[in-house]
């Protein structure tokens, strides 16, 4: 394999429904539950990841791909040329571009960073999750996080009444 | 319909600000049972972005009305000082009570004079209502003022009291420090000759302000009625005492200088209107060159100037940012004074004068403060800066991530 280099051990991810992918154990370790199955030595062969579908699973490894740290030879090169601050202005222009996905998927999405604790992937999901909040009425909020408005109409005046002082 | 595992729910949820955790209350039962969990809430208050620390959500700034009857008692109303949209009300208290300065979530509230050295001082939250009374410090000759800070780094909240002994020879000069919460005891301790003695703290300066760790309480010169000429800086982490000296002419013969501190994005900024001089400068230090300089002038820059119509005879005035709409405002009587800083790029033409982006009346509630020696019933209202809202108790303790001192 063409990515197979001197130095660069690779791990097999498994999806439930069967599909196989092969990353470096760099990549893979930016998951810190998968970090720590192959520190314990868990992970002598393919590791199964439950619950996470082949699909999500792609996007959570070209998110890993993208964001793990550029160290080594190849990685040393590429920094001495690219300035930190513009690296880190690329990776937010592609992290924007990354999350613009439809509302399941990124419920999948958070889903899935949350099971497999991977910090960056789990920030930016949820900030947009924030965002909505933080940015739209009661009645988008539920729409947007499928969340159903269970108080009675009573119920609902006694509690926004409470909170009045957050509306603005 | 895919949705969110509530473990999955709750950690995002803890990533809101203070506000939208109120306003998610309203969502649904599942939201409100997981926004009210007492758990929850407690290490809500506490955490990294609600607080005051770097990258942490703006400090607003609060107007608190207070309206006196005479001989029977206080009530504060806190609302919003561009909106007047009531956030809290704090009742039943004697009129002597004033507050002093925020505290993240928290205000600040003490009875101002000498008479009131032996009164207890309350840490309120506005927004809960909840309130904690702490006893003065003991010996206190002369109370000079209270403040409330929050150290960022050491993650503690502590209480100061300045205050007087006037002896034979100099008078002598006393900082009593209370540590909120877990580890502090609730017990005052004292630091001796804390201030320069020639500085004399104002009573009716009650402005206090809390940058990034810090208080700067006004000082005036002794003999020099409401005319500060420089500040006091306490470090709030390590107690350490400094004097700012102001850019205000030091002359001998000086006019009432009115000067309000506040918080402008980070920075410490100073609103100066000299009496007479129908002009408003604001000044601002940043925080790296506040050195202990005793009697030169470090750092000021001058960086707006505006022509104010200041024709009543010391009319009620208060200067703060609003960091939603990014606007300098300034209160002078019942007018509201505002500059879009953002918009107008955030250096003013040097040597010029600014135009303000709007005049506004002040809502009516907001624009009677006038005393009246013939009502038994008195309304006035301040602005106060470096307010974040939080849903912490003041009589849980206080500091619960603190890493060394526990």
């Amino acid at each position: 394999m063409a990515t197979r280099e001197a130095g660069k051990k690779m791990i097999m991810l498994k999806s439930p429904d069967g599909m196989e992918f092969e990353v470096e154990e760099a990549v893979a370790m930016e998951s810190q539950t998968i970090r720590k199955m192959i520190e314990d030595d868990c992970a002598d062969t393919a590791i199964l990841i439950p619950n996470i579908n082949s699909k999500i699973l792609s996007r959570v490894i070209e998110y890993c791909n993208k964001h793990v740290p550029t160290t080594g030879a190849t990685g040393a090169a590429a920094s001495d040329t690219v300035a930190p601050a513009a690296l880190a202005e690329d990776l937010k222009i592609w992290d924007a571009e990354f999350i613009k996905v439809n509302r399941a998927t990124r419920f999948n999405l958070i889903q899935a960073a949350s099971y497999l604790n991977i910090k960056g992937l789990l920030d930016l999901t949820s900030q947009t999750t924030i965002d909505t909040i933080s940015d739209n009425s009661l009645e988008e909020i539920r729409s947007f996080l499928s969340t159903k408005n269970d108080y009675l109409p009573e119920e609902e005046q006694t509690i926004r009444r409470e909170n009045q002082w957050a509306f603005q | 319909m895919e949705s969110i595992a509530e473990e999955t729910l709750r950690d995002i949820l803890f990533r809101l600000p203070t506000r939208d955790v109120a306003r998610g209350r309203c969502v649904s039962w599942q939201w409100r049972r997981i926004l009210t969990n007492p758990s929850f809430v407690y290490l809500h208050s506490h955490a990294a972005h609600v607080v005051s620390t770097p990258g942490s959500t703006p400090a607003e700034a609060l107007a608190v009305l207070e309206i006196r009857v005479r001989g029977i008692g206080l009530d504060m109303v806190v609302l919003n000082p561009t909106t007047a949209k009531v956030m809290g009300r704090i009742t039943d208290l004697a009129p002597a009570y004033s507050p002093v300065n925020a505290c993240n979530g928290y205000l600040l509230l003490a009875a101002l004079g000498g008479k009131y050295k032996d009164w207890p001082v309350f840490v309120s939250n506005p927004v809960t209502g909840g309130t904690l009374k702490i006893p003065p410090p003991p010996n206190i000759d002369l109370l000079v003022k209270y403040a409330m800070g929050f150290s960022p780094s050491s993650h503690q909240y502590k209480l100061f009291c300045l205050s007087y002994r006037w002896g034979a020879e100099s008078p002598q000069s006393y900082l009593d420090v209370l540590t909120l919460g877990v580890g502090g005891g609730n017990r005052w301790r004292r630091h001796r000759r804390t201030f320069p003695n020639h500085a004399v703290p104002d009573f009716f300066l009650p402005l206090t302000v809390l940058i990034d760790g810090k208080l700067y309480v006004l000082m005036e010169r002794q003999g020099h009625y409401r005319t500060p000429d420089r500040m006091l800086v306490i470090d709030v982490a390590t107690e350490a005492r400094r004097t700012l000296r102001l850019p205000v002419d030091s002359g001998v013969l000086l006019p009432t200088a009115h000067v309000q501190p506040f918080e402008l994005c980070g920075e410490l900024c100073i609103a100066v209107r000299v009496a007479g001089q129908q002009k408003l400068t604001f000044w601002v230090v940043p925080p790296k060159d506040h050195r202990d300089d005793g009697e030169r002038l470090h750092g000021w820059e001058l960086r707006y100037t505006f022509h104010v119509n200041d024709d009543s005879n010391d009319p009620p005035s208060g200067a703060w940012f609003d960091d939603g709409d990014g606007m300098l405002c300034y209160r002078l009587g019942d007018i509201l004074h505002q500059y879009k800083i953002k918009a107008n790029g955030n250096r003013a033409i040097a040597g010029g004068f600014s135009e303000w982006d709007h005049r506004i009346q002040l809502p009516a509630t907001l624009a009677q403060s006038e005393f009246d020696w013939k009502k038994t019933e008195e309304n006035r209202w301040n602005v106060y800066s470096g307010y974040r809202p939080s849903f912490s108790h003041p009589e849980l303790p206080l500091t619960p991530f603190c890493p060394r001192r526990c």
